[in-house]
């Protein structure tokens, strides 16, 4: 009797420990395709998916390459699942780092692709967006890569490391989604396009796409997008570069970011909102094209004023730039309204995309060169 | 179901039949009757001798000296037994009152152990013991003479529990020998040696030590209740005693603890524990026995308490690795595939491609080979020894993976698991038993599985107890005090106290440093 009811209890123990768990699969790693990044297109009202899968081969050596695939389906996951028919195994998401959207598709709205990618249990929330600027999302998947074995990976890689260059801002999913439901801020991501080099076709990231809401209205380049960076106090390094004169040479310097920080501050007066944006910046003189010592008397000071003037004015040019052209808050003027003068922002929270446009700005930048590396003078030569 | 299947006492009490032509039987008064009744009882064998001899003085006293062929020491047997009776004046020495047997035992032989009796049970077990036997003309009486000459073995570094300093003598098989060894280390009078004889066959000698002022009473009573209760025909090594005695005796985990080293049983007395010396045995048990013993070694204590507490850590790092290994990593590659790195998951990936078996088969199988090899460098004599190692390295793990039997990762997490394992050699079955139930709980269930059997393992090794005191001794503790010898050893001057589970009795082990005593 006591045995029996010890049976029962294992058995129950064995059903709901079994049925209550959350995973339940047993798959071998080599039953399924793991897929490292994905683009979206689209056909006519189809969507069009082009799947980069990680093909393992283990001779003497492990050779890692990649295949393509691409299926198309009235849905995301429709098209996804599809592949199974030419694939024969089911593609695994959890380590996709990467996916790319064709302008069309960002033009549209992504918010379809956003939500199955945020719903399903496989794609991580750390996805990195990309927004193809020219051209099909699909055929930058199929290039060939550089460095690595996978494309999708060297994507995902090139994106990290354009914190030393600021030319794109990085942006996973949770942080787009997050910004994209953030009232008085439009979101952005970083665009990529393929570039000829050497009769080689390599992909490039580099600029913005701008959004309004979930759609697509417009792009800025490279540089500007360093600027849209300083205002979001996004910056982590990068270099500043400009041409600087002296009598009658001309120098190329460049003055690396150590560290920048931006406050925006914005002022209610006279039914008129002034946005002052402070930045302060930490630099260190990297390079010196010329011959001229910058750390002798006022060039110095010269110097430092040359680059303040020059990150100023492309902040303006380009706040002046965004109320005029797309009407988009990328800086998050709103938000900062929001949270520094929130009775204001109740007022004209429902006219924001007017007052929006009238928004003075009032930019202070400050530069602060600590130091010249490990030259203090510039080279010196003699005969 | 193991009560249901144990054998019904259908014997006839087989004890007291076999001992019934001996018991209370008296000696005869005639030599030649003796001689005839002990020939009787081993007929055919020739082992026994029976040594006539005469006195020079007086005429018609004829003695008889009966002992086992090999038994005795043939040097003290000829010059101190014989030697003496035949040439002694015993007429002259002779004065009224003693009979013969008490002059030889008073005044003729030299022996540091002599007895009288009549009773011949008890001839025959001093026979058995090596002793040899002195029988004269007309006395229903014999004496009893020490003259052990036992072949034993002389003490050696113990094998299983090898050190890098400290003593390197380990025990024998002479129970004398071993109780020396341990009455050496500890000079008090409060040591003391309890004598059992358990198995009605082998009527093997077994010696509880214990230091009197520390140990606890009613352990005691326990450990000896349980020995009484034992009536087994014969006790061979310790290990019966250990298997009848030990709480829960269908546990894979020991609750009594042995040991091949007198310093580790001087050690434990002093903590309160007890010792039990079985004749025959090489090793001592020592009990109450906690989880927590199986990870301390001998090292531990002489060697420098960094180094002991690295090496202690590394210890239980080791049983966690030898249990756990192959169940988290068939888990991760069967069922969170996300969790790994994904460098890692293309590598294992490419090394299982045309594997032909799913890797539960693959950890089961290999895991089976492992204790194969391990078992078969244990039974195998010397020589063979190299086979066994081409067999395992080349065969088993190169050629395997060659062959695309197995991958590689896994030939490597099996490797680690085996390794892992012999850090903790004496808890090797229990690791066996929980490492395959958690591999085939997180290949059903994956880490959620894993964790359910980590979690049950802890239930039931908490719900043990080793004579009343909890297996689990102080794992539940935060006070440092109760912490100072678990996954580290403090150093000596911070072990003031003696765990109070042991040796309520009296726990302080050293005076208490004035600082110290303020503080609390």
């Amino acid at each position: 009797m006591k045995r029996r009811k010890i049976w029962i209890l294992l058995l129950c123990y064995l059903l709901i420990s079994s049925v209550l768990s959350g995973c339940w699969n047993y798959r071998e790693v080599e039953s399924f395709a793991i897929i490292s990044g994905f683009a979206v297109d689209k056909k006519d009202e189809n969507y069009l998916l082009t799947f980069e899968i990680v093909n393992v081969e283990s001779g003497k050596d492990t050779v890692i390459s990649t295949k393509h695939v691409t299926s198309e389906g009235t849905t995301v996951f429709d098209a996804v699942r599809k592949t199974i028919k030419m694939v024969g195994k089911r593609l695994y998401f959890s380590h996709a780092e990467v996916v790319i959207l064709s302008k069309e598709v960002a033009e549209e709205g992504i918010v379809p692709i956003l939500d199955w990618v945020a719903r399903d249990a496989e794609p991580r929330s750390t996805l990195h967006y990309l927004v193809s600027k020219e051209g099909p999302a699909g055929e930058i998947l199929e290039q060939q890569s550089m460095t690595s074995d996978v494309l999708a990976y060297e994507l995902s890689d090139m994106l990290k490391a354009q914190r030393s260059l600021s030319n794109a801002l990085d942006t996973e999913e949770w942080q787009f989604m997050r910004d994209m439901a953030t009232k008085g801020l439009s979101a952005t991501l970083p665009t990529v396009r393929l570039t000829n080099d050497d009769n080689k076709v390599l992909p490039e990231i580099s600029g913005a796409a701008i959004f309004k809401e979930d759609k697509l209205v417009g792009f800025i380049d490279g540089e500007d997008t360093m600027t849209m960076m300083f205002i979001k106090d996004e910056i982590k390094g990068g270099l500043l570069v400009n041409k600087e004169y002296k009598g009658d040479s001309v120098t190329n310097m460049s003055l690396e970011i150590l560290t920048s920080k931006t406050k925006l501050k914005p002022r209610y007066a006279d039914n008129k909102i002034t946005m002052e944006i402070v930045t302060e910046t930490n630099v260190a003189i990297d390079e010196n094209g010329g011959r001229d010592n910058y750390l002798e008397g006022e060039a110095l000071a010269k110097l430092k004023s040359d680059f303040e003037t020059m990150l100023q004015d492309n902040i303006r040019n380009l706040v002046k730039s965004m109320q005029e052209e797309y009407d988009c808050d990328t800086f998050g003027f709103g938000r900062a309204i929001k949270i520094k003068l929130p009775r204001v922002w109740k007022q004209i929270e429902p006219q924001w995309s007017e007052v929006y446009k009238t928004v003075e700005v009032e930019v202070h930048s400050t530069i602060n060169i600590r130091n010249t590396s490990f030259e203090s003078k510039p080279v010196k030569v003699g005969d | 179901m193991f009560r249901k299947n144990k054998e019904k006492p259908i014997q006839t009490d087989n004890n007291t039949k076999n001992t019934e032509n001996t018991e209370d039987r008296q000696l005869a008064k005639t030599l030649s009757e003796n001689i005839g009744m002990f020939r009787a009882i081993f007929q055919d064998d020739s082992t026994i001798i029976f040594r006539d001899f005469e006195n020079v003085n007086a005429k018609g006293f004829r003695c008889c000296l009966v002992y086992f062929d090999g038994m005795v020491n043939t040097e003290v047997s000829n010059e101190n037994i014989i030697n003496p009776i035949m040439n002694a004046d015993i007429l002259k020495i002779r004065d009224g009152g003693q009979d013969v047997l008490d002059i030889l035992k008073n005044k003729v032989i030299y022996a540091n152990e002599i007895k009288r009796s009549g009773n011949v049970d008890e001839l025959l077990m001093a026979l058995f013991s090596g002793d040899a036997l002195i029988m004269t003309e007309g006395l229903d009486a014999a004496l009893i003479v020490n003259s052990k000459g036992l072949q034993v073995r002389s003490l050696q570094e113990p094998g299983l529990e090898k050190v890098l300093q400290g003593p390197k003598e380990g025990f024998s098989e002479t129970i004398i020998t071993n109780l020396s060894l341990i009455r050496r280390r500890l000079k008090t009078p409060d040591l003391r040696f309890k004598f059992k004889e358990i198995g009605t066959r082998t009527k093997t000698r077994v010696c509880i030590c214990y230091i009197d002022t520390l140990a606890n009473d009613d352990i005691l009573k326990e450990l000896e209740s349980r020995l009484d209760r034992i009536s087994i025909d014969g006790i061979i090594t310790s290990n019966y005693i250990d298997e009848m005695i030990k709480d829960s005796p269908l546990s894979p985990f020991k609750t009594i603890g042995t040991t091949e080293r007198p310093d580790v049983v001087a050690a434990k007395l002093l903590e309160g524990r007890f010792a039990v010396i079985v004749d025959g045995t090489p090793s001592a048990l020592t009990l109450p026995f906690v989880f927590m013993e199986y990870f301390q070694s001998a090292d531990d204590y002489y060697t420098s308490f960094f180094f002991s507490s690295i090496n202690r850590f590394l210890r239980c790092l080791g049983e966690f690795f030898t249990t756990s290994i192959p169940a988290i990593y068939v888990a991760l590659i069967t069922f969170h595939h996300e969790m790994i790195p994904t460098e890692l998951l293309l590598s294992i990936t490419a090394a299982r491609q045309q594997v032909p078996f799913p890797s539960v088969i693959e950890a089961l199988i290999l895991l089976f080979t492992f204790e194969v090899i391990r078992e078969a460098g244990v039974r195998m004599p010397l020589p063979m020894g190299q086979s066994v190692s081409i067999v395992g390295a080349l065969v088993l793990g190169q050629a395997a993976i060659e062959a695309r039997l197995f991958s590689a990762p896994m030939v490597i997490i099996i490797a680690a698991t085996g390794i892992t394992g012999l850090l903790t050699i004496k808890l090797k079955g229990a690791s066996i038993l929980i490492r395959l139930g958690l591999l085939l709980l997180a290949a059903f269930m994956g880490l959620y599985g894993y964790i359910f059997g980590v979690i049950g393992a802890f239930i039931y090794m908490f719900s043990l107890r080793s004579f009343g005191v909890p297996y689990m001794m102080n794992y539940g503790s935060i006070n440092p005090v109760d912490l100072k010898d678990m996954f580290i050893r403090a150093p000596w001057w911070y072990m003031n106290y003696r765990t109070k589970h042991t040796a309520a009795k009296n726990v302080i082990r050293q005076k208490v440093p004035a600082k110290e005593e303020k503080k609390g």
